[in-house]
């Protein structure tokens, strides 16, 4: 580990990728939560065509990459509000002309596919001294907004037509999430690359809303999942001489399992319910619940349940009921 | 801004959706400290008129006026609320307290995040329907009923001077509904300006200042009532009898 960190392409390799394991869960929770897991994907697809592009007019890869998907990601947004099937159209032209003219301005300057996959999976010896302060620079404005915005781009995602009605430009900040994906997507094309990257945005998160509850725990709890799997991929492609972006994907969808090792019979305790008979409630026969004396409200996490004309609350293998001042066990 | 300037008032209005004339010279007015219930059949217009004078619909023709103001300048959102009808959130797992919170951004700069008075605003806003220990749980995890209960919650923690509310006690039970109905009455002698769709009076009617009867898009008054096939029917009262809603007054 030592030896790996005194390497100077590793270092730079390893800023390069914890800091795309930071950004992308972040913009990706927004995405997730618009149900646009997709877009991160096709985002890709635009960008190719700037590295593609790039190699052509013998251009440095990372801005014209940048510029490209950036204005990919403006139509693509402007499509999708007008929300027609020539929107729709529109959205597979650009993503299949994006990859496919990528590709042929690539082969025409001479790169061909072996160019393009270091750009396409990652690679851990391309990153340069001037792409990680690109980088640097891009990844902390777009760490700014997404926090920043937080409050904001959170209740945009939750109820649009409420968002407005607080006076909040939607469409404004619906485009804001499409450009920061667009960038996020792009300089992360040395480490993850540019196939890769949106399962670097989608799994993370899905990782954290196993292990938090509430939007703001999972927001914060999938930037640390995604600089885990960063750390874990970059490491580990180092190792076994494998494509970085596809060992990071590999490991996050390792850490998404063991979310689900860890998760899941946490859950199943909580989703069990004890049978009982009906009964109307505060019927003669009744015995107090234990622990209940001091009037305990019930924590977050254990299950309440409609039953008849009142509300039970389960956990721990008991069903309890309100009774006048005190619990009763079912 | 003079004392009886309404809240609300939106005159002559007009809506068509997808080429389809929806409302038709619909007009509404909500002043301070009056609760104005608008009925009327499903699909007869309601919540495209809420919607309209809120700006997430446009009209054709007519006028709105939010506290004076022309809708296409009104800028001040924190004085209005909001409870959209069993309105579809895209939640996952977000906390009661984190979709209640939104209501206070109508408050705040853009980039704020909510402080200790905020939070305090959304404490006591769950207090006030009777959701006190649920703020911490995730929403989905809450009953329909709760959920409505919490995007009242969501409304109130602005404090809002004009409320407008979609069916807002559907699914609640039959004692919250009384105790929602007995809130937004104290709040409505604060001086509080109410515009609530209701599919019936229930609990709210001794709240209510006026009605509005919707058929088909239009405004059901005793001239237009003969020519229409939904003339509507009489609603009870838990107090005062029957109420005609084509006057719009108790009898
Ligand atoms: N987006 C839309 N496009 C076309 N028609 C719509 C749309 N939204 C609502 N409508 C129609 O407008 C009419 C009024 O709807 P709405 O205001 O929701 O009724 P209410 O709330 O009184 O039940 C209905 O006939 C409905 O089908
Ligand atoms: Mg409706
Ligand atoms: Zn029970
Ligand atoms: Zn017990
Ligand atoms: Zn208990
Ligand atoms: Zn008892």
């Amino acid at each position: 580990m030592i030896e790996l960190l005194s390497l100077p392409f590793m270092q730079r390799a390893l800023l390069a990728a914890l800091l795309s394991g930071l950004v992308a869960p972040a913009i990706g929770m927004y995405i997730v939560q618009r149900k646009l897991s997709l877009l991160g994907d096709g985002l890709g697809h635009v960008a190719i065509m700037g590295v593609g592009l790039a190699f052509l007019t013998g251009t440095a890869p990372l801005p014209t990459a940048v510029v490209t998907c950036v204005v990919g990601a403006v139509a693509v947004e402007l499509l999708r509000q007008r929300g027609t099937a020539t929107g729709d159209l529109g959205l597979a032209i650009l993503f299949y002309g994006g990859i496919a003219s990528g590709v042929m301005m690539a082969g025409i300057a001479g790169q061909g596919a072996a160019g393009l996959s270091a750009y396409l999976f990652g690679s851990l010896t391309s990153v340069s001294t001037g792409d990680l302060w690109a980088i640097g620079i891009l990844g902390v404005v777009i760490l700014i907004l997404t926090i920043g915005l937080g409050p904001r781009l959170f209740a945009v995602a939750v109820d649009e037509d409420y968002a407005r009605v607080l006076g909040i430009r939607v469409k404004l900040l619906n485009l804001l999430i499409v450009v920061l994906a667009a960038v996020t997507v792009t300089i992360s094309m040395r480490t993850v690359g540019l196939l890769l990257i949106s399962a670097l945005m989608v799994i993370p998160v899905a990782t954290s809303q196993q292990l938090f509850i509430g939007f703001k725990g999972a927001f914060f709890g999938a930037m640390g999942v995604g600089v885990l799997a960063a750390l874990l991929g970059t490491v580990g492609s180092f190792y076994i001489d494998s494509a970085t972006g596809a060992t990071i994907v590999v490991a996050s969808i390792g850490l998404l399992a063991v979310s689900w090792l860890v998760a899941g019979p946490l859950r199943r305790r909580r989703n069990f319910i004890p049978y009982v008979e009906d009964h109307p409630h505060g019927a003669v026969e009744h015995e107090r619940a234990e622990n209940h004396d001091d009037g305990h409200a019930h924590e977050p996490g254990v299950k309440v349940i409609q039953h008849g004309d009142h509300v039970d609350y389960v956990h721990g293998g008991h069903r309890h009921a309100v009774h006048g001042d005190h619990y009763d066990e079912h | 801004m003079a004392d009886n300037t309404p809240l609300l008032d939106a005159q002559g209005l007009y809506v068509s959706l997808g080429g389809l004339p929806i409302l038709r010279d619909v007009g509404l007015q909500v002043h301070s400290g009056e609760a104005v219930a608008i009925l009327g059949g499903n699909g007869s217009g309601k919540s495209t008129t809420l919607r309209t004078v809120l700006g997430l619909i446009p009209f054709q023709e007519g006028s709105v006026r939010l506290f004076g103001t022309e809708l296409a300048n009104f800028h001040a959102w924190d004085r209005v609320g909001y409870v959209p009808q069993h309105s579809s959130l895209n939640v996952s797992n977000a906390t009661v307290r984190e979709i209640v919170s939104s209501g206070r951004l109508s408050h705040h700069r853009v980039f704020q995040w909510p402080s200790r008075q905020d939070r305090a605003h959304v404490t006591h806003a769950l207090d006030l329907v009777g959701l006190t220990d649920r703020g911490r749980w995730p929403f989905v995890d809450l009953s329909g009923g709760q959920k409505q209960r919490a995007l009242i919650a969501r409304a109130l923690t602005s404090e809002p001077e004009l409320l407008i509310m979609d069916e807002p006690l559907a699914g609640v039970d039959l004692h919250s509904q009384a105790g929602l109905a007995g809130l937004l009455g104290q709040l409505r002698s604060d001086g509080l300006g109410l515009a609530v769709v209701l599919h019936e009076q229930g609990p709210m009617a001794d709240v209510l200042d006026r009605w509005v009867t919707l058929c088909d898009g239009r405004i059901v008054t005793s001239e237009t009532q003969g020519a229409t096939d939904c003339a509507p029917e009489p609603a009870k009262t838990s107090s005062m009898g029957w109420l005609d809603p084509v006057a719009g007054v108790r009898r």
